[in-house]
């Protein structure tokens, strides 16, 4: 009954449809129960999609089963992602959208209807992608996970407080416990509120008073002595040791008992959170001594109030650090970076042009040319010749003044008041006073932050020393531990500890509550291999895998069920000992009752699903229709499926006969010490494909990225470049260039396509210009460019479409009605080469490129190399933004091969490459990057397929486990020598690979 | 002294008034403040009355016209805490400040109320400095702007009138600087502090006619006054620039005087003690905005040798 009901609306929305589009392609799941008779109507048990037609997708119908684990795979470009996220994912979100009032559509951006007839059996859908998260500094894993919210519970509820200025314990209490201790003292009492007051990291003094006088306290108390804010201060910063605000002198009694409770909160909002009882007259001394032990500390006779979670967060701007501004993190201008040609002089622009360039005209040039006639330097000497006093002396500042004189080659007459003395505090002092007063600012500029990146580096905040809360927020602990030392320590060791922690005294019974649920949540993030993460892990430095499999766990953690989760490739940036873990999760997630799509081309994930779609056969428009879908012998069975062929063995990719030995050159990077690697020497032997593997966090990327690649880059372009900690790279003499080759877009906009990436677009231009009519009307090659006027259609720009925002609805494309999506104006496209306009050729697939342009070596070989690379589908043309990662990738490896200069060393360095791709992708890849070796260049691969581990000449294994348990070699050779290693994880799994393959 | 009728008839509805709200026990105090607490009224005043209210969430701070046999009285309601971080908080001298420390308090029921407002007369060494710099801040536009008249068009009304805006920040320094409680109406409160001086510039300004001499001698009058006090009205600027130890540049010292003592503008200040010869006038180089690809000079400011030299004593009056 449920098939025949969710069938009717099918044949009316299909014989709606042209007539091309009427005979769809059916696949059912075939898990569809037929409900019992008499039994209530049951509910729907697949999801059925009717008419897909987004992307490359060929008008296909399917159903896939609800409340299992469902993987979609196919070759890259084949419609896998269109089918998933830009169909039944668009379509729950548009739904959940067009329930929303059209007031909150206006604050959310609209999504577009997707090109489908209809979708049934949708659930709330929510699609967790390989995205980073954005760079917000002021994101972690803890804000991620919401577990920092937790913490902060934690230690508002059971957190034990310590005296800021004895350390010993002192007591927390609501304003209302401090209310009636206060009341209980004898009736007519007189009390003073104080508020202890501190110029905490180095604040300037005057601006801590200037705020305790804005919060309307006049009268201080410095070190036993009375002060009024409003007379002249004549302190020393240095010799004061304690201050309290006095915020108000009160009488006890009942009828004061509003005004008390009204200054015991003015009290606490002064003094952060911490506020001091002192009784004037009026009580005896017993009384006085009852009522403070009862109380107070014991010393300053302090009380914490009203400390609630809030309390505990950095990104709260009264508990941030004032110094880092929450941040944990402080800049400081970094020599190298100010001066990034130390072989040029000051007079020569060595210094980084926005931080100082000398002018003789300005002031600026005159102190300079003052400082060196005192420190008796030329302007003229080289930086880097220059004595290392006079360079400490420009850059940080010189303790004297001097006379100011005016340079003889000044030509503008400026009031530069020659004999007068003056100070210089330096330029490197300069842009950092400049940076604290924009942090001060509290502004958050990306211009301003790329101008700072520039010319400064992180440094942990000097004051908060990472921390990012005011110090105040670090005297309360549990078990000694604060808030930071619990956000410091790995997962691991956290859920150890939190087992270990027994809460006592008022908030016993929440704080074992809060434990509980804080370890729950950590037993999920533990599950999926994230043991090596903490949560004051900055969101902006985990990898994509990371955030994927965290915002996983939050989900897992949410305990809802009947919800629909599309996941993009949750296995990249597993080590196989954590897929496993991960392919666990997956199906935990499926047992509390959802529906889990996964794309996906990992074959433990695959052999895992209970249902599998596969997409293709081929990409792009070989591809868009449902190849097989079934269970995974369904697959396996299938003849005409890839992944079958190669799960079945019919198909795989072999184990090369013999190692390449190399050219006999390494490159050996020397003490690595960045992050969690221990002083490592790593050789990577040059001519060679080396993979690089280990357990996720063990050090790999640091390894690679942030010192091999950056140290190579500093070498050999651009010398601001900063790489992570280690002694020194030996054989950089080897190597002539190097290339990060990743999957980030090969352009940000739609005007960049393969053509112009690669840069063949230019020879097709010139073709145009050299025909007749070209040349009678005189037309250049900016005449076929849709980026300039001249040729392009003006009223679309060059886009070929015009895009409308409405208010409330999703932003509306259209064709340009006067182009008619060609891009180009009638009189450009009067201009034809061999019978195609230059919107013809745009238009054309590389692999019908191949042929058009085979008498232009210069074009047709790099056309060729996009073919070989299995890119034949995608058109000269096409949109950067509608490629996908793996296509952008191996985009620039056709640029690169394009290119190959053989008398020249390059190396190549590639961050998971097989992200996104199929087996059949990944032979194409280890093909073009065998071409790169082959040439004589070096292939660096951070890689955990074993496919391709066992297809490189040599192996470096780090580990053996991910953060503090790993950063160490544990084997390097062949990957058989890795296999034969016992102590390798990897070793395991390739072992197994490699017999398998035998 | 025999009182007037008109000033009979509002004690006589202020009376009846606190009579009422003296029984009210979420009225803490009631302090009267313009011009009936130390100023003459006329048919035409109002009563200013400040009442201290309980602190709670349902009395708020808020403003109410009532009518007290027919005279409008205007009432500010202010709970107490409010009213404790007004009196103490505020700035002295300042608006705030100089309402409730002219005011009188007519009964409290709470004598920490009462130890406030004996507090509110006292008027410290640092907010004098403050509340100097701010008006002499506030002084020097006009200044300037008389001189601009009668340098480039020997408008001598014009002149006069410039001369006379700045009368009034002018008076509040020669209260301000007697460590005196400023009134509003502060310029017949420093006429008769310093008669000379203020008879020239405004007085004489006003009442007889505007020859070149008169008013370049006003001028002149002006320019004196303030170059014999500069040192201690700019000592705020001064100390900050002696302790930088370095060229400052504009922004940095306005960001540091709003970040530290809440005053804007202090770059007028600063050319003016350069003009003086107090501190010197440099520059540093800036870029106009994030994408610009020149660099332009800031106007900057750096402090002279030692010390700023000359007299730090305010003039004897």
């Amino acid at each position: 009954m449920a098939r025949r009901v969710s069938r009717e609306p099918a044949r009316k929305a299909a014989s709606a449809a042209p007539k091309a589009a009427r005979t769809p392609t059916k696949h059912t799941a075939g898990t569809t129960r037929k409900p019992a008779k008499g039994a209530p109507k049951a509910a729907r048990t697949t999801i059925a999609v009717q008419g897909a037609r987004v992307h490359n997708l060929r008008n296909i119908s399917l159903e896939i089963p609800r409340d299992r684990l469902v993987v979609i795979t196919g070759l890259s470009g084949s419609g896998k992602s269109s089918l998933a996220f830009d169909t039944i994912y668009a379509e729950g979100q548009r739904r959940y959208m067009e329930s929303l009032s059209s007031y909150a559509k206006r604050f959310v951006a609209q999504v577009a209807r997707p090109d489908v007839d209809f979708i049934y059996g949708l659930s709330p859908v929510i699609s967790i992608e390989q995205k980073t998260i954005a760079s917000n500094p002021r994101s972690t894993v803890g804000t991620m996970t919401d577990i920092s919210s937790y913490l902060n519970l934690l230690f508002a509820t059971i957190g034990e407080p310590h005296c800021p200025r004895t350390g010993e314990a002192t007591p927390s209490r609501t304003s209302s416990q401090i209310l009636e201790a206060v009341l209980s003292l004898p009736e007519g009492t007189e009390i003073e509120l104080r508020a202890p007051v501190f110029a905490l990291y180095g604040e300037e003094l005057d601006v801590v008073l200037t705020e305790v006088r804005k919060k309307g306290c006049r009268l201080m108390v410095i070190d036993g002595e009375q002060v009024d804010l409003a007379a002249g201060l004549t302190l020393d910063e240095s010799a004061i040791r304690h201050m309290d605000a006095v915020v108000d002198r009160l009488v006890t009694g009942r009828r004061h008992e509003k005004a008390i409770k009204a200054a015991i909160a003015a009290t606490l909002l002064v003094g952060d959170g911490l506020l001091r009882v002192e009784i004037v007259k009026g009580a005896s001394k017993a009384e006085r001594e009852r009522f403070h032990r009862a109380l107070t500390s014991r010393t300053h006779h302090l009380v914490y109030g009203d400390i609630q979670p809030d309390w505990f967060v950095f990104n709260n701007p009264e508990s941030a650090c004032r110094t880092c501004g929450g941040l944990g993190v402080h800049k400081l201008t970094h020599p190298d970076l100010l001066i990034p040609d130390p072989r040029r002089s000051i007079r020569g622009g060595c210094f980084v042009r926005e931080a100082f360039r000398y002018n003789p005209d300005t002031w600026d040039g005159a102190m300079m040319h003052s400082l060196a006639a005192v420190l008796g330097f030329s302007l003229d000497t080289p930086w880097e010749a220059l004595p290392d006093a006079a360079r400490q002396a420009i850059l940080y500042g010189v303790d004297r003044k001097f006379l100011l004189v005016r340079p003889p080659e000044a030509k503008v007459t400026r009031e530069i008041p020659e004999g007068h003395e003056i100070g210089f505090h330096g330029i490197a002092r300069r842009i950092e006073r400049h940076y604290t007063r924009y942090r001060q600012r509290g502004e958050a500029s990306s211009g301003m932050e790329a101008w700072l990146d520039k010319v400064m580096v992180e440094h942990v905040c000097p004051d908060c020393n990472g921390a990012r809360v005011r110090a105040t927020r670090l005297l309360f602990t549990i078990d000694g531990r604060s808030i930071h030392d619990v956000g410091q320590l790995h997962f691991d060791r956290l859920y150890d500890w939190l087992g270990t922690v027994a809460p006592g005294g008022r908030g016993a019974d929440a704080g074992r509550q809060i434990v509980t649920e804080i370890r729950r949540r950590l037993e999920l993030l533990l599950g999926i291999g994230l043991d090596y993460l903490n949560f004051d892990r900055r969101s902006g430095t985990l990898s994509g895998g990371e955030s994927q499999r965290i915002r996983l766990s939050t989900q897992i953690g949410s305990g809802l069920m009947g919800m629909l989760y599309v996941l993009d490739e949750p296995s990249i940036g597993l080590h196989p000992k954590d897929n496993v873990k991960m392919i666990a999760t997956l199906e935990r997630l499926r047992d509390i009752g959802n529906t889990v799509i996964v794309v996906e081309h990992d074959e433990d994930t695959i052999r895992a699903a209970d249902h599998v779609v596969e997409m293709g056969p081929g990409p792009g428009v070989h591809g868009g229709r449902v190849v097989v879908q079934g269970t995974v012998d369904d697959v396996l069975a299938c003849r005409e499926s890839p992944t079958g062929a190669f799960l079945a063995g019919r198909r795989s990719i072999a184990t090369p006969a013999r190692r390449r030995a190399g050219s006999g050159r390494t490159l050996i990077v020397r003490g690595a010490r960045e992050n969690n690697l221990k002083s490592i020497d790593v050789a990577f032997p040059l001519g060679t494909m080396v993979a690089i593997t280990g357990a996720s966090g063990s050090g790999k990327s640091t390894l690679v990225n942030e010192i091999l690649y950056k140290a190579l880059w500093k070498r050999l372009e651009d010398t601001r470049t900063l790489p992570g900690a280690h002694d020194a790279v030996e054989g950089i003499e080897h190597v002539h260039k190097v290339v990060n080759i990743d999957q980030s877009p090969i352009g940000r906009n739609s005007r960049s396509n393969p053509a112009t990436y690669i840069g063949f677009y230019d020879n097709i231009r010139d073709l145009f210009t050299r025909e007749p009519l070209s040349v009678e009307r005189g037309y250049k090659a900016g005449r076929f460019s849709f980026n300039v006027k001249g040729g392009r259609c003006e009223e679309c720009q060059g886009e070929g479409v015009i895009t409308t925002q409405l208010y409330f609805m999703p932003d509306v494309e259209v064709t340009c009605g006067a182009c008619k999506g060609a891009r180009f104006n009638p009189e450009t496209l009067e201009v034809t080469l061999r019978g195609k306009t230059i919107d013809d050729v745009l238009g054309t697939s590389v692999e019908e490129g191949v042929r058009f342009f085979a008498g232009d070596p210069a074009i047709g070989r790099k056309i060729e190399v996009l073919n070989d690379l299995g890119l034949g589908y995608l058109t000269l043309g096409q949109s950067a933004t509608t490629l996908s990662g793996g296509e952008a990738q191996r985009i620039k490896i056709a640029a690169e091969l394009s290119k190959l200069q053989r008398a020249k060393h390059t190396v190549y360095i590639l961050d998971e490459p097989t992200t996104g791709l199929h087996l059949a992708d990944v032979e194409r890849l280890l093909a073009c990057l065998d071409r790169l070796v082959d040439a004589g260049h070096t292939v660096l691969l951070i890689e955990h397929h074993l496919d391709v581990v066992k297809t490189a000449d040599h192996v470096i294994d780090l580990g053996p486990e991910g953060g503090h348990a790993g950063g160490e070699v544990v084997v390097t050779g062949t990957p058989e020598d890795v296999a034969a290693c016992r102590a390798s994880y990897t070793g395991a799994f390739l072992r197994e690979r490699l017999r398998r393959d035998r | 002294m025999i009182e007037r009728p008109i000033e009979q008839k509002f004690k006589r509805a202020l009376s009846s008034l606190v009579a009422e709200v003296q029984g009210d026990r979420s009225i803490l105090a009631a302090i009267l403040c313009g011009s009936l607490s130390h100023d003459t009224v006329w048919a035409k005043s109002d009563i200013d009355l400040v009442l201290v209210t309980i602190d709670d969430r349902k009395a708020p701070e808020t403003g109410v016209a009532l009518n007290a046999d027919g005279v409008h009285v205007h009432t500010i309601l202010m709970p107490r805490t409010a009213f404790r971080q007004a009196a103490e908080g505020a700035t002295r001298n300042s608006f705030t400040h100089s309402l409730l420390a002219k005011g009188r308090l007519l009964y409290t029921h709470d004598e920490s109320i009462a130890d406030l407002f004996a507090r509110l007369p006292e008027i410290g060494e640092r907010d004098t400095a403050v509340a100097l710099l701010r008006a002499a801040t506030a002084a020097l536009g006009p200044i300037q702007k008389a001189h601009k008249w009668l340098v480039t068009r020997g408008d001598l009304d014009y002149t006069a009138l410039w001369i006379l805006y700045a009368a009034t920040p002018l008076a509040q320094i020669e209260v301000f600087g007697r460590r005196l409680l400023a009134d509003r109406e502060v310029i017949p409160q420093a006429l008769a502090l310093n008669p000379t001086f203020f008879r020239t510039v405004y007085t004489d300004l006003l009442n007889e006619p505007k020859t070149r001499a008169k008013v370049e001698g006003a001028l002149a009058a002006v320019d004196r006054y303030m170059a014999e006090r500069a040192v201690a009205l700019f000592a705020p600027v001064l100390d900050h620039l002696r302790e930088a130890g370095e060229v400052r540049s504009a922004t940095e010292i306005e960001t540091h005087f709003r970040r530290t003592l809440d005053i804007d503008c202090v770059t007028v200040a600063c050319e003016y003690l350069a003009d003086e010869g107090l501190i010197g006038k440099a520059s540093t180089p800036v870029q106009l905005t994030r994408r610009s690809t020149v660099q332009v000079q800031e106007l900057a400011f750096y402090a002279l040798g030692a010390g700023p030299g000359g007299a730090d004593e305010w003039p004897a009056g």
